[in-house]
């Protein structure tokens, strides 16, 4: 039984990371950064998703208003930030990312206080009986639910559009993408707005579960999201949704049989680390 | 005198077998020119000589010690040099720097005994020798950045030259190159073996520069296929219907 | 002159910290993201001792030997991995040790290590101690510069591959490289348990790992003097803003990003451009 149910909790906090993770990976597949402020942008989108619920009652509307604006910022991010970076050695980038990332979180701080929010009217908790005895609230079933919708939307536009076509290529070889009349440019911004609404909708789900945002909630998903990245074999798609989900189930078991000896960031961490030295490439290492 | 003898090597990529059962001896004072169509495998078995690669079945054998297992920086350091078909300066040195690197390679033999010396003046003039010798002496202050493509492949040379080594391996030292360089380094190639060179030591000399090779190789090797295809004096090989066949393809010819 | 002395010793403690890092990352050019962790080994091991009643001159010796056994352990594993693998598991190692300390009853778990006892001759003492030790750490590192370690050390950083061919073991380079700058680390973690006198799993996470990481960039990675510089600078910059305590985050976040925006190759980059520009311009026309 409590193998189970950690296994489903595992699962769902899995589908949490795979949403935060994918952004960071799109971003890494496309322009070999380790995208740090992404997770200011969860943040972000937990906060407009609190604002939004509180002051219009809709929920749905909060979590769309979230992913929209987010990923306009995020697009934001990249012209402002990053493609003046491009042709400098990757480190400068990352430190420049955190250097964002540290002052995004005082801004949110100073700008919605120190203390959080919480929803006036938490919407989603009635509880269902999923498997017999396991019961999930319907918020944890819609983030499950969110993730393979949007993830699957996802492959779909990866695989069969044109866009995803074009996407596809210039993750592989930029410049022949180019060669091939393909505006490279159009596609990172689209890999931005995608990638950082996708984080948004991780950051309003991660509020409904917790009912709280507070400045420095994206602190830990930013780090860990880096491991899964990097578990996943970096820029790997299919590697970033095995590992998050390996880690939300290794994460659930750790902190029960191990959390003695290390806190839960340590136990993924070191789970990080004993894969890497196994498959020093990721689990899905490309190409 | 056996400097290097590979013994059955095999490697395989996948489905492919890039080199098969190939055996082949050098001895010391030797140079052997190393020829084949594209595709012969010619870079595979270079790579397996210096560690890049280790084959599935067969064994090097360097200066009478197996060194199949070896990492490349101790096959480096027991006495081979390599000069790279596809250049690879270390873009933050001067060219000085980049062959004084490897002039000093012996001081480096060990983290400690490298903490411990300090001076670079002596190995940074030997340096500029090489430079010279190579024929790119005047840029020797020049950053690898700067400089155009037949440059960095004297440059490889000059550095494997640096080395000291026993065993030259040169991997298209002439590619690149107008027909005049060609045969100036094609020259220098010469010189590094022979009576007047210093002891005893031997070039190994993969070409597509079939006219260079025949020129100064008094030996020649021929791959095809992964396999070895023959080998002898430079005139017999040359004119071998083998070769030609290898060459123009087909089995009909 | 207390509040001077406390200034230069924090300072100095930063020095020594970056230019410990600036080995492993500007020399040797193996990034790390978790260096804060090897900082606080040397704090914990030295703060133990000196609880224990060995004088804190002594006890720098081990907490130098235990964080650079540990990083000889964490370099051995990172020699399979590469570039940003590379900083993301030095930055696993950093989560992996705070992770560890807070479970741990004998090193004080969540509460820390409290009443260190104060360095032999109080303060001026410590700052003293702390002056010598980031002296000798520079003229150590000045000599790896001028030595074949330092050239081999380039030539890494520059492209591995090409090192191998020149005969160089790269492997025990980095691993010379670790242990010299996690030493390093350590001796400047042991000053820092006696300099705030208490330490918690807190004091070495994630963003000190980071914030060491990035004076050694802003002061341009490799350059001794300017990681010095950008050491003694940033590590001072909080008590500076005091003034806007408020903002104090936000503009250190701020600073950093402008940096990199405006001066990736750091301090010794721009003093080197700035050079040039008054030579071009001293230049008869």
């Amino acid at each position: 039984m409590l193998f189970l149910d950690l296994t489903v909790q595992g699962l769902v906090q899995g589908a949490i990371y795979a949403l935060i993770a994918l952004g960071l990976t799109l971003v890494y597949g496309l322009l070999r950064i380790l995208h740090v402020a992404h997770a200011a942008l969860f943040t972000l989108g937990a906060y407009l998703g609190v604002i939004v619920t509180n002051q219009t009652g809709s929920f749905a509307l909060a979590l769309a208003v979230a992913m929209v604006v987010v990923g306009v910022i995020g697009v934001g991010v990249y012209r402002f930030a990053y493609k003046p970076l491009l042709d400098q050695p990757p480190l400068v980038a990352l430190i420049a990312s955190i250097g964002l990332f540290i002052a995004s979180e005082e801004i949110f701080r100073l700008v919605f206080g120190p203390y959080g929010l919480s929803f006036t009217d938490p919407p989603l908790q009635t509880q269902v009986e999923i498997l017999p005895g396991i019961f999930l609230s319907h918020a944890r079933l819609m983030v499950v639910g969110i993730a393979v919708v949007f993830l699957g939307l996802l492959g779909w536009l990866s695989a069969s559009t044109r866009t995803g076509i074009a996407w596809r290529a210039t993750v592989a070889d930029p410049d022949m993408a180019r060669s091939f009349g393909i505006d490279v440019e159009r596609v990172r911004y689209l890999n931005f707005f995608i990638g950082s609404a996708l984080a948004a909708a991780a950051g309003v789900m991660v509020a409904l579960l917790n009912n709280l945002v507070e400045p420095t909630m994206g602190a830990v998903p930013a780090y860990k999201a880096l491991a899964i990245i990097v578990l996943g074999g970096l820029g790997s798609v299919r590697g970033t949704l095995v590992a998050s989900l390996a880690l939300g189930v290794i994460e659930a078991f750790g902190t029960i049989y191990i959390g003695h000896l290390l806190d839960r960031d340590a136990i993924a961490f070191a789970f990080l680390i004993i894969v890497l030295m196994v498959r020093p490439q990721g689990i899905l290492a490309r190409g | 005198m056996t400097l290097l003898a590979i013994e059955h090597v095999t490697m395989r990529f996948g489905g492919v077998t890039a080199v098969d059962n190939v055996s082949l001896e050098m001895a010391e004072g030797q140079l052997l020119g190393f020829i084949g169509p594209n595709g012969a495998g010619k870079t595979t078995l270079m790579r397996i000589i210096t560690g890049v690669l280790r084959p599935q079945q067969g064994r090097v054998v360097f200066r009478g010690e197996d060194v199949t297992r070896w990492p490349i920086d101790r096959r480096i350091r027991a006495g081979m040099g390599l000069a790279q078909q596809i250049v690879r300066p270390l873009k933050s040195l001067n060219l000085t720097d980049n062959v004084a690197l490897a002039v000093g390679s012996h001081r480096m033999a060990s983290p400690l005994a490298a903490l411990l010396h300090t001076g670079r003046s002596a190995e940074r003039a030997r340096a500029r020798e090489l430079l010279d010798l190579v024929g790119i002496g005047e840029a020797a202050q020049a950053m690898p950045g700067e400089l155009p493509l037949g440059y960095l492949k004297r440059l490889e040379v000059a550095r494997a030259l640096a080395l000291e080594p026993k065993l030259l391996l040169l991997d298209e030292p002439l590619a690149g190159l107008n027909q005049a360089e060609a045969r100036a380094m094609a020259d220098l190639i010469a010189s590094l073996v022979g009576p007047e060179a210093s002891g005893g030591r031997s070039v190994l000399l993969i070409e597509h520069n079939i006219r260079e090779v025949a020129r100064i190789c008094p030996e020649i090797y021929v791959q095809d296929n992964g396999r070895r295809l023959l080998q002898g004096p430079t005139s017999q090989v040359m004119a071998s219907p083998e070769l030609r066949r290898a060459y123009l393809g087909g089995e009909a010819a | 002159m207390a509040y001077e002395i406390v200034l230069l010793t924090t300072m100095s403690i930063a020095i020594l910290f970056a230019l410990s890092l600036n080995v492993i990352t500007g020399f040797c050019g193996q990034v790390s993201l978790g260096h804060a962790a090897f900082f606080g080994i040397g704090a914990y091991t030295a703060a133990l001792l000196t609880k224990a009643g060995v004088p804190l001159a002594l006890a720098l010796l081990p907490a130098a030997a235990m964080a650079g056994a540990v990083g000889l352990l964490v370099g051995m594993a990172s020699l399979r991995v590469r570039h940003d693998f590379l900083a993301i598991t030095t930055m696993g190692v950093t989560f992996l040790f705070v992770g560890f300390v807070r479970k741990q009853d004998a090193l004080g778990g969540e509460v820390g290590i409290s009443g260190i006892p104060q360095a032999a001759f109080g303060r001026p003492g410590l700052l003293l101690l702390a002056i010598v030790c980031t002296v000798l750490f520079v003229l150590v590192a000045l000599h790896i510069r001028r030595s074949w370690m330092g050239f081999a050390f380039d030539s890494i950083a520059d492209d591995e591959d090409t090192a191998r061919i020149l005969g160089i073991d790269v492997k025990r380079f980095k691993l010379w490289a670790f242990v010299i700058g996690t030493a390093g680390a350590g001796v400047a973690g042991g000053l820092y348990a006696h300099h705030i006198r208490f330490i918690g799993p807190d004091s070495f996470g994630f963003v000190e790992s980071v914030t060491v990481l990035a004076m050694v960039i802003i002061g341009g990675i490799g350059s001794i003097w300017g990681v010095a510089l950008a050491a003694g600078l940033l590590s001072v910059m909080p008590l500076w803003f005091q003034f806007v305590d408020d903002y104090k985050l936000l503009l250190y976040g701020l600073l950093i990003f402008a940096a990199m925006r405006f001066a990736p190759d750091g301090i010794a980059g721009l003093a080197r451009r700035i050079a040039a520009r008054i030579a071009l311009w001293r230049l008869p026309r």
